[in-house]
């Protein structure tokens, strides 16, 4: 075979070679796409256990002789305080927020792996429920503690943007942040029969004043620890355990200090001496008990 | 002809050209007042100025005007210690309300009405 | 009638675009956006947007009246103009006429747009000799709100203006450098799937290109280019009814200048380009919140941009040969990377701190492609390439602002790898007088360490933006996969019935992502899932063009359908949302009624259909799609002298 011809042979045969590898090229990226890699869902491995605090709300000034378990009625002037207040509740709105655990073998444990700080709307039937955190470590715990409120160093101000946490807002100008509780009613006041004049039994951030109302030379953090199940529990692997954290809205007025509307009037704010009693009072306010984990709520 | 033609096409071109007048005048009031009242807001320059402005019978009036331009924020607050005191308070923009608010016998809460100056219809 | 580059693009094959507003469509090649796709002025001038949320992407800066040609270069192959990830636009705009006596010629244009009531103008006096030549324009467009096919307004109004133009001068025969300079203005523009609207925009962009060629046998040709971009950004909230509460106001300053220059070589008869390119980025910016509904007025200012800045410095070198009916090429390129920042906290930013912010990196990229002529007709081309890009000044330096196309704050991450996209593309062209002109393409690649958004916990990070549900931190995540076609074939010229078809399709999957399982607005459970579909991908589409040139060429009536699947395949990790097909017919008319005077106009969605692109993103506080205009009738005048 001359030289040319083996070349021309050669040229043949590659030319078709190539021909045919991009014919097989394009079969194979048609293929690639015509979805032989699946789909395919993967659960996360639940470990440790979960809990989940369910919210409810009570009131032991009720004078409602049909009020059985002292069930906190909204918008009805059925509560009389220990200074002897008439009162109806509006609606509350709080923050409860880094719960801490502690093991009875010393370990403490913060539950601020997802979102430590929760808000809690009456009005709103989502918050009644948080589910902290999974993955504790099963074992005895002797206690379990949170802040009322969101602590002072991480109370930052612009830090919620949307409703209805960012409605929490404390006003710039009397120490900024957010609340830690709009507690709203009406109360009668003395004197009056039937007539109510509304209170907003707010806490957020106080004010130390120079001169009242504009000369602010300090502030002081309202926010507080709350200590609950002292007496001990257990939690289990693998299994959601349940905390019904009970509000005796009562108690905002009366343990240890008797709180007088008429005293203090209905906006405390820019009270600092009327917010330490709040503050004072609050930390007997909840009561905790240990339920099933799988809490539903309804919903509406 | 191609110069009669390329003129009118360029008066066509830059007739298209006109610049909005952006700027409104700007008017605060305060009236309705019956005691001595802290007013605040926020000036021509973006400064919020306080002023403290006794009210007498319900019928003085306090006004600032300036001349502000679409987009700029306008704010007005007031706030009386009086319990028996009231304040109603506007901004107006070219002679015409804009944002309006009263207070009645609500002592030491403070009144806010603001806004951003519209710029045009959408 | 296209009102951006954006659009222009759109109708090519497997080019997309996102529409968050009336204007700028952000234009999407094969899947890949943004800074995978390198978007470029006249061989080099790149521009840096300054809004975060791209209002005004670089596709955004040049009116489509002044486009002369624009080059689309798909995939990581083309080495020569800068990093190459999913493909390069080279936007030309400049002519280099050569006229043996001066000359001057005129160009006006006047257009109107129904449904928008937009209507536009332009002027452009352009001219020379062999010495010199040169070209002004400027031009106008006002357009206001559109109605899309079931009557609904659309806030998209916006005013653009421009002015600008060139110079170039011929020191020698075959020398000329050229002198340009352009800007364009734009105001009050609504984007309604945006947070916020642009109140101001201000471009400043200018070149000095210089070019030698026909130097000598073994040095061909010269090539050097120094630009600058200038970009101020102004945004806010204020047609929006949460400035009620808080006013937010946001500045930005970016600018990116450089340069490119390159040789073009010959031995024996292989073709050699040598090159470097440089590209510096500042960037600079702020968010001023007034919450106006409290007393006192407080003000809040964020930084946006902290004198952040990347430059990237690049080598380059391209072959190609010719053997018989074989073309052979092959393109090495080294680029070195380099980000820094002022003090920023990525990480709790209303907290205070710093991060480290600094990065360097050096990049390898290189390309091989064969052409295979089997005659004249008929040809096969297979081309392997390996492009790295690195993280752009967003991906590494953002603070927080929702920039997605989900309801989520994004926030930057120094500690970003680069990039990698492995792409193979296969291609087969045949085209005779019988048949017309055919090409059929087929792609397949592979990105590693993709760069992808990851949920951060509120423990970890609080959004700043209101509306938004989370916070999301770009990582590397893991590898991607694209791959997809694209047909065409056009009639054959002799023929006067004109027929074109395109077809196009991209696949993309992600090798593996998290979930967030949500129930009643909380996190219950996490899941993994493995080839989960990429977001924002667009669905296959086909397009009809059919035209016949009536009296000499003189009247051209023009009829095309586009016909866009569902795009059913959508990712579950970020709860994307699929979108129906739709089929749309646009109509237009062109006459040229002499040399000086043409008229062309027609109908944009002749059956007034209501649509939106599966691309488009949602109106802010709405769970629906941003929809395209209804019908729109449009007419165009020009004079040219």
């Amino acid at each position: 075979m001359k030289s040319s011809q083996f070349r021309e042979r050669y040229l043949i045969i590659m030319n078709r070679s190539f021909f045919l590898f991009v014919v097989m090229g394009t079969i194979v990226l048609l293929n690639s796409m015509s979805g032989c890699r699946k789909k395919t869902v993967v659960p996360a491995e639940v470990k440790g256990c979960g809990i989940v605090v369910h919210f409810d709300h009570m009131n032991s000034d009720s004078t409602d002789f049909y009020n059985v378990g002292d069930e906190l009625m909204f918008d009805t002037l059925i509560y009389t305080n220990g200074a002897g207040n008439s009162y109806l509740i509006n609606e509350i709105q709080y923050f409860v927020s880094y719960v801490t655990l502690y093991k009875s073998d010393g370990f403490v444990i913060l539950a601020d792996k997802w979102d430590p700080v929760h808000y809690v709307d009456t009005d709103i039937p989502e918050t009644w429920q948080w589910a902290i955190g999974d993955g504790f470590p099963a074992g005895e715990y002797d206690s379990i503690s949170f802040t009322f409120g969101i602590p002072d160093v991480k109370n930052i101000s612009f830090m919620f943007v949307n409703p209805p946490e960012r409605d929490m807002f404390w006003p710039e100008y009397l120490g900024g942040g957010y609340h830690s509780m709009k507690l709203n009613g009406k109360w009668v006041e003395a004197g009056q029969t039937n007539q109510t004049t509304p209170f907003d039994f707010h806490i957020g951030r106080g004010q130390i004043y120079y001169s009242y109302p504009d000369s602010i030379i300090g502030f002081v953090p309202n926010d507080f620890e709350v200590s609950l199940l002292s007496s001990g529990f257990t939690l289990s692997d693998g299994a959601t355990q349940g905390i019904s954290l009970e509000m005796d809205v009562g108690k905002w007025f009366k343990e240890p200090y008797v709180f007088d509307f008429d005293e203090w009037g209905g906006n405390i704010m820019q009270n600092q001496d009327a917010m330490q009693v709040a503050k004072e009072n609050g930390a007997n306010v909840f009561t905790a008990s240990l339920t099933g984990g799988d809490i539903k709520i309804n919903i509406p | 002809m191609k110069q009669i033609g390329l003129f009118l096409f360029a008066v066509l071109l830059f007739s298209a050209c006109n610049k909005e007048d952006e700027t409104v005048v700007v008017q605060y009031k305060a009236s309705n007042g019956y005691s001595n009242t802290q007013i605040k807001y926020r000036d021509a320059d973006g400064v919020l100025v306080s002023e403290n402005v006794n009210f007498v019978g319900g019928e003085d009036i306090w006004t600032y005007s300036f001349d502000g331009k679409k987009g700029d924020i306008v704010f007005v607050s007031a706030r009386y210690y009086d319990s028996n005191s009231s304040i109603t308070l506007q901004i107006l923009l070219d002679g015409k309300i804009f944002k309006e608010a009263t207070s009645i016998n609500e002592t030491d809460e403070i009144l806010t009405i603001s806004g951003t100056i519209p710029y045009y219809n959408e | 009638m296209q009102s951006s580059i954006g659009e222009l693009l759109r109708g090519s094959n497997n080019i997309s675009g996102i529409r968050k507003g009336g204007g700028a469509i952000d234009p999407v090649v094969r899947g890949f956006k943004f800074s995978e796709l390198n978007v470029q002025i006249d061989n080099g001038l790149k521009i840096e947007g300054g809004c975060p949320n791209r209002m005004d992407p670089a596709t955004a800066q040049i009116d489509p009246s002044e486009v002369k040609e624009i080059e689309v270069l798909k995939g990581p192959y083309a080495l020569r103009y800068g990093t190459s990830f999913g493909g390069v636009i080279n936007i030309k705009t400049m002519e280099n006429p050569k006229n043996e006596k001066f000359e001057i010629h005129l160009k006006a244009l006047l257009g109107f747009e129904s449904n928008w009531n937009g209507n536009k103008s332009l002027l452009n006096i352009n001219g020379g000799n062999k010495k010199v030549f040169f070209s002004i324009s400027g031009g106008r467009k006002k357009y206001g709100n559109y109605e899309d096919g079931n009557g609904e307004v659309v806030k998209s109004h916006f005013t653009k203006q421009n002015i600008g133009g060139y110079f170039g001068f011929r020191p020698a025969k075959n020398q000329s450098i050229v002198l340009n300079y352009k800007n364009s203005t734009g105001e009050n523009t609504r984007f309604p799937a945006l947070p916020m609207d642009e109140r101001l925009e201000m471009t400043h962009l200018s070149s000095l290109d210089y070019k030698a060629e026909e130097i000598g046998d073994f040095l061909q040709s010269i090539y050097v280019k120094l630009y600058n971009s200038d970009v101020n950004h102004k945004m806010d909230n204020k047609y929006r009814a949460v400035s009620d509460t808080v006013v937010a106001v946001s500045d930005i300053h970016a600018v990116n200048r450089g340069f490119r220059s390159e040789g073009a070589f010959v031995v024996n008869t292989a073709k050699f380009h040598l090159g470097i390119d440089l590209e510096n980025i500042l960037k600079d910016g702020q968010r001023v919140k007034t919450m106006i509904k409290q007393p006192g007025l407080p003000v809040k200012t964020e930084k946006l941009w902290n004198n952040g800045r990347i430059w990237n410095l690049g080598f380059f070198l391209t072959y190609g040969q010719r053997f018989n009916d074989m073309d052979l090429s092959a393109s090495l390129r080294i680029d070195r990377n380099h980000a820094e920042s002022g003090k920023i906290s990525i990480t709790k930013p209303h907290e205070g701190g710093a991060d480290s912010i600094q990065s360097d990196f050096t990049n390898f990229s290189f390309s091989l492609g064969a052409t295979y002529h089997f005659n004249e007709n008929l040809s096969a081309s297979l081309a392997l390439g390996r492009g790295t890009r690195s993280p752009d000044m967003t991906e590494r330096f953002i603070v927080l602002l929702p920039i997605g196309y989900d309801k989520f704050d994004y926030l930057g991450n120094p500690r970003l790898k680069p990039e990698t996209n492995n792409q193979t593309d296969l291609t087969l062209k045949y085209a005779n007088d019988k048949t017309g002109a055919f090409q059929f393409n087929v792609f397949y690649a592979l990105v590693n360490d993709f760069i992808i958004g990851k949920r951060l916990p509120p423990a970890e990070q609080r959004p700043s933006s209101k509306g938004v549900v989370g916070v999301k931190q770009f990582v590397n995540g893991g590898n991607a996969r694209f791959s997809g076609f694209e047909l065409g074939w056009s009639s054959q010229e002799k023929h006067k019935l004109g027929i074109q078809v395109l077809a196009s399709y991209t696949y993309a999957t992600i090798d593996e992502i998290q979930k967030h399982v949500y129930e009643t607005g909380l996190p219950i459970r996490d899941e993994t899932i493995l080839n989960d579909a990429l977001p924002e991908i667009p669905p296959f589409e086909s397009t009809i063009g059919v035209f016949y040139p009536f009296f000499k060429g003189k009247l051209k009536p023009e009829l095309s359908v586009r016909m866009v699947a569902a795009q059913n395949h959508v990712s579950d990790a970020f709860y994307e949302n699929t979108a129906p097909g739709f089929t749309i017919a646009n109509f237009m008319l062109r006459y040229d009624y002499n040399k000086n005077f043409m008229v062309s106009g027609g109908v944009n969605n002749i059956f007034d259909k209501a649509y939106y692109e599966h691309l488009n993103r949602n109106v802010v506080g709405s769970k629906l799609s941003l929809y395209e205009p209804g019908r729109v009738f449009y007419l165009n005048l020009i004079f040219r002298i």
